[in-house]
């Protein structure tokens, strides 16, 4: 399928707002967005979610002969797949010019870097090594796909162990997990990807939308690693207009402090995983389902706005709710003390106004002719909140009434 | 399974209620049922709803625009071949639009569009396996409020519900909206939206107003369309 053409109203603006120090999503122009990372139940699977931006990656190994101009190291190769499931423009099975820029790009930063200890993985040299294999499929394309699969390949690589070995004279074993702790890879250093875009006004933006990497005059890609190192550089002019020389060193500080908490970020999140795995009862446990959000049509996307306002914060009343951490159900529950030995969960309904949460769709598309109950249940809901107010305390036992709304009440 | 008016319904589920509607009532079906021998079969996912007298249709979250007959859509031009404009209205095929079917437009008279325009256009020929063709004047002749739209404004997507629920004539969205801030809006059936409003962060507030209706319940849109003019008091 093609893709859908840009318009020039869509140019315009975006220029514009741009020009003005303003963008669609309500970001500075230097801001990223948040950053979500989740493992999978085997070693070295990983989903990274940039925004609306999605990656999964998973890092396989196999036992190989090693290249001849390099008898005692182990190989690495990076495969990034652009299905349609990212965006219907992309086509199967063909890898297109913008998924070879990716790969290479990629390659770039962690092959050419030398961030992984390829001498480590060789088990006999010029006969055996391990041959590590990371494959990317991008699930959802909403620009910066450099980024999010450097995320992924990084968090992925640090997830990742590899089933011990042990040599006997000719012999080779290779132990089952059961048998033996794997063995994590060793990395030197950890390098991620920072993408700009260069409008024609001259203004930098970080961490690009779809969008904003169609307006846009050109691009850069730094791969930077923790230590402030840069390990690759991409300059790629989409438009016209060229880029003036202090744009690098202007933007190069920011870059740095950027990846330098990403690293972390994602090291912590790579080390919490590898530690509740270690525990046995966690071991199998899959993490992937903790980026599917509830109540909502379409669980995978986040209840986020693609146009927004700065500071804009879905619901009236309550600025102080913070939606980046809305994604984990407690939050959005507070639990108020009725008396002795009571309490009573409360749902906060009120602050997922205008982003997401339960579908209240219903009330308004009700044709008039027959405009039944809908409307009454919304007030429904809302009673259900204020009983708290009018419970009397007379029985102590331990039990209150719960009264639960199902799902077919709401509907 | 067998389902009702109000029902979430899946494809595969037969809507009993419609088969029972009297013999003399003549019953439409909408989009997402058919008719299969003396059955009437869900198609689509969605809450099955009932118009009187007798239309049935299931109401679903889609982004994808089927055209229809009539309708006002939104589209992109991107390309100019021979005496036809060819848009794209996100439908599966681009359309089709003829530079004559713009008000004074002769032979000798061309409307001035360029590639990459925005135009608001009436759905003149939609049926299955033939291209799309719009129009952009009315039976009179007369262009009314159709026409290539301002490069100042903004296109943004949105879901073919919520396009719906903005369209539809009980929705105080826009009127509430109005009370806030001046805006010029298009809505297209398909899920275009184009909108202008008189300075950058206006019209980034009023979209963020319209894809954030999506999920406001009518009861809450006076405090949606007041926190959003907060904000804008305050960026500003």
């Amino acid at each position: 399928m093609r893709e859908t053409p840009l318009s020039n109203c869509e140019r315009n603006f975006i220029n514009r707002a741009i020009a003005e120090d303003t963008r669609l999503d309500g970001r500075q122009l230097l801001e990223a967005r948040p950053v979500e990372i989740h493992f999978g139940a085997n070693w070295g699977c990983c989903h990274v979610a940039l925004g609306e931006t999605k990656a999964i990656a998973q890092v396989s190994c196999d036992i190989q002969q090693p290249k001849a101009s390099r008898p005692n190291e182990g190989m690495l190769h990076i495969n990034v797949e652009f299905n349609p499931i990212a965006a219907p423009h992309f086509e199967a099975g063909r890898q297109s010019e913008l998924a070879m820029q990716v790969n290479r790009q990629l390659e770039k930063c962690f092959k050419d870097s030398r961030c992984v200890d390829l001498e480590s993985l060789c088990i006999v040299a010029d006969e055996k090594v391990w041959n590590l294999r990371v494959d990317v499929n991008i699930l959802n394309h909403d620009g910066n796909l450099v980024d999010c699969a450097s995320i992924a390949i990084l968090a992925a690589l640090t997830h990742f162990h590899r089933p011990d070995v042990t040599t006997t004279g000719d012999s080779i074993t290779i132990h089952s997990f059961a048998e033996k702790d794997p063995l994590p890879l060793t990395l030197h250093h950890y390098p991620v990807c920072v993408s700009f875009i260069v409008f024609e006004s001259g203004q930098i933006v970080m961490d690009p939308t779809y969008m904003e990497e169609r307006v846009g005059a050109s691009q850069l890609t730094l791969g930077l690693n923790s230590y402030r190192e840069l390990c690759s550089l991409q300059l790629c002019y989409l438009g016209k207009t060229s880029v003036t020389a202090d744009v690098v060193p202007s933007i190069s500080p920011h870059a740095a402090n950027y990846a330098n908490k990403l690293v972390t970020q994602i090291r912590k999140a790579a080390q919490q995983d590898v530690e509740a795995k270690y525990n046995k009862e966690d071991r199998d446990v899959c993490r992937l389902k903790e980026c599917i959000t509830f109540g909502k049509l379409t669980a995978m996307t986040k209840p986020k706005l693609s146009i927004k306002l700065a500071h804009w914060v879905a619901g009236k009343s309550s600025p102080k709710s913070d939606m980046e951490t809305s994604d984990f159900q407690d939050e959005d529950d507070n639990i108020k003390t009725l008396g002795h030995g009571s309490a009573e969960l409360i749902t906060n309904m009120s602050k997922s106004v205008g982003e997401g949460g339960p579908n209240t769709w219903q009330a308004s598309e009700e044709s008039s002719d027959d405009e039944i109950e809908d409307i009454e249940i919304l007030q429904e809901t809302k009673l259900e909140k204020k009983v708290l107010d009018d419970i009397d305390l007379g029985g102590d036992s331990e039990e209150e009434d719960t009264v639960t709304v199902s799902k077919n009440d709401i509907m | 399974m067998e389902v009702n008016i109000k029902d979430v319904v899946v494809p595969g589920d037969v809507a009993v209620e419609i088969m029972k509607s009297s013999e003399k009532e003549r019953v439409i079906l909408g989009p997402g049922l058919r008719r299969d021998c003396d059955r009437v079969l869900v198609t689509k996912a969605g809450v099955l709803k009932r118009r009187k007298p007798a239309i049935f249709y299931v109401d679903s979250y889609q982004k994808r625009y089927v055209p229809n007959r009539g309708e006002n859509v939104v589209g992109i031009v991107t390309q100019k071949a021979g005496d036809i404009y060819r848009v794209d209205i996100g439908a599966g095929e681009l359309a089709s639009l003829s530079y004559l079917a713009f008000e004074g437009a002769t032979k000798k008279n061309r409307p001035d569009i360029v590639v990459g325009d925005v135009i608001f256009a009436k759905l003149l020929v939609a049926s299955k396996g033939m291209e799309p063709e719009l129009i952009c004047v009315d039976s009179h002749g007369k262009k009314g409020k159709l026409g290539v739209l301002s490069p100042d404004g903004m296109l943004f997507d949105c879901s073919l519900s919520l396009a719906r629920k903005l369209l539809h004539p009980s929705c105080q969205l826009l009127t509430l909206l109005a009370k806030e801030q001046a805006y010029e809006i298009a809505i297209g059936m398909n899920g275009k939206i184009w909108m202008k409003a008189r300075s950058v962060h206006e019209t980034i507030a009023a979209c963020n107003a319209i894809l954030a209706a999506e999920n406001t319940p009518p009861a809450e849109m006076p405090a949606l369309c007041s926190s959003i003019a907060r904000n804008l008091l305050r960026i500003s």
